[in-house]
């Protein structure tokens, strides 16, 4: 966002007042505390997340279960990744990725096509 | 990929699936009669679960009649040996194309979601007013 000091009081009030407005802005803003999600995420459900750090060395998981008297359950860790199981899986990213290109541009005339197309790709999987 | 993932799936496989395999599972059920496991963990079969749950015992003994028709309103999902009825999977962009959800860790889970954070998961249940003392499943209390 450019905020020079320079640009008139107007530029900044229709900025403030176009995200005071924007819905997507405030719900990707919002956060909530701990104890609120604490209080108000479902009870017998789970949540896995797991988060790459920038430079691709290690893995943050993070997991968290809910139980019907509201027990909640916690793992966290780090992970570090090796070079070859982040080339694997790379290489799984990309072939999946190439899969899918694949099967919206080739074209399907003919239920025929559809099943080849389905065998072919599930072979090079 | 389950290689790759191994360290989650062996981290979370105690608390999602703590009694392991259950060989029941394995064998089929017989037809027309097909069973299920209920959010309690019990057997519970579907067809003889009526539409209307039958009053409750009245007295000291009312408790546990109450308890038992209760449990007629649970949800019939298959749940996993924890209780666990939904697992929301909420992963890094780079893995998002990767099926995660079939995970052998996540077999028994009858659902599996993705969100893409816990927050925004959050909003989104605020948005439909969810509350979880209230949308549970032991029933509304009485007045």
């Amino acid at each position: 966002m450019f905020t020079s000091p320079v640009l008139p009081e107007t530029f900044h009030k229709t900025q403030r007042d176009l995200e005071a407005s924007s819905k997507p802005l405030k719900i990707l803003s919002e956060y909530f505390s701990i104890d609120y999600m604490k209080e108000n995420l479902p009870s017998q459900s789970a949540f896995l997340s797991i988060q790459m750090s920038e430079d691709r060395l290690f893995m943050y998981i993070a997991y968290v279960q809910i139980s019907k008297e509201r027990k909640f359950t916690y793992y966290v860790s780090r992970e570090s990744l090796s070079p070859d199981s982040k080339d694997k899986i790379s290489g799984m990213v990309t072939r999946l990725a190439a899969t899918k290109v694949s099967m919206q541009k080739t074209p399907i005339t003919i239920a025929e096509d559809l099943t080849a197309l389905e065998k072919q790709s599930e072979i090079e999987i | 990929m389950e290689a790759f993932f191994k360290p989650v799936t062996d981290a979370i496989e105690p608390l999602l699936n703590p009694d392991g395999d259950e060989p029941d599972e394995a064998q089929p059920t017989t037809a027309g009669a097909p069973s299920t496991r209920g959010a309690t963990g019990k057997k519970e079969d579907p067809k003889k679960a009526p539409a209307k749950a039958p009053p409750a015992a009245k007295g000291a003994k009312g408790q546990p009649a109450a308890e038992a028709a209760l449990a007629q309103y649970e949800s019939n999902l298959p749940t996993t040996s924890s209780g666990i009825e939904n697992v929301v999977i909420c992963v890094d962009h780079r893995f998002e194309t990767l099926p995660i959800e079939s995970l052998n860790v996540f077999r028994k889970s009858p659902v599996v979601a993705r969100d893409l954070n816990l927050h925004l998961h959050m909003q989104r249940l605020a948005t439909v007013d969810h509350k979880a003392d209230l949308h549970n499943n032991r029933g509304i209390n009485k007045d």
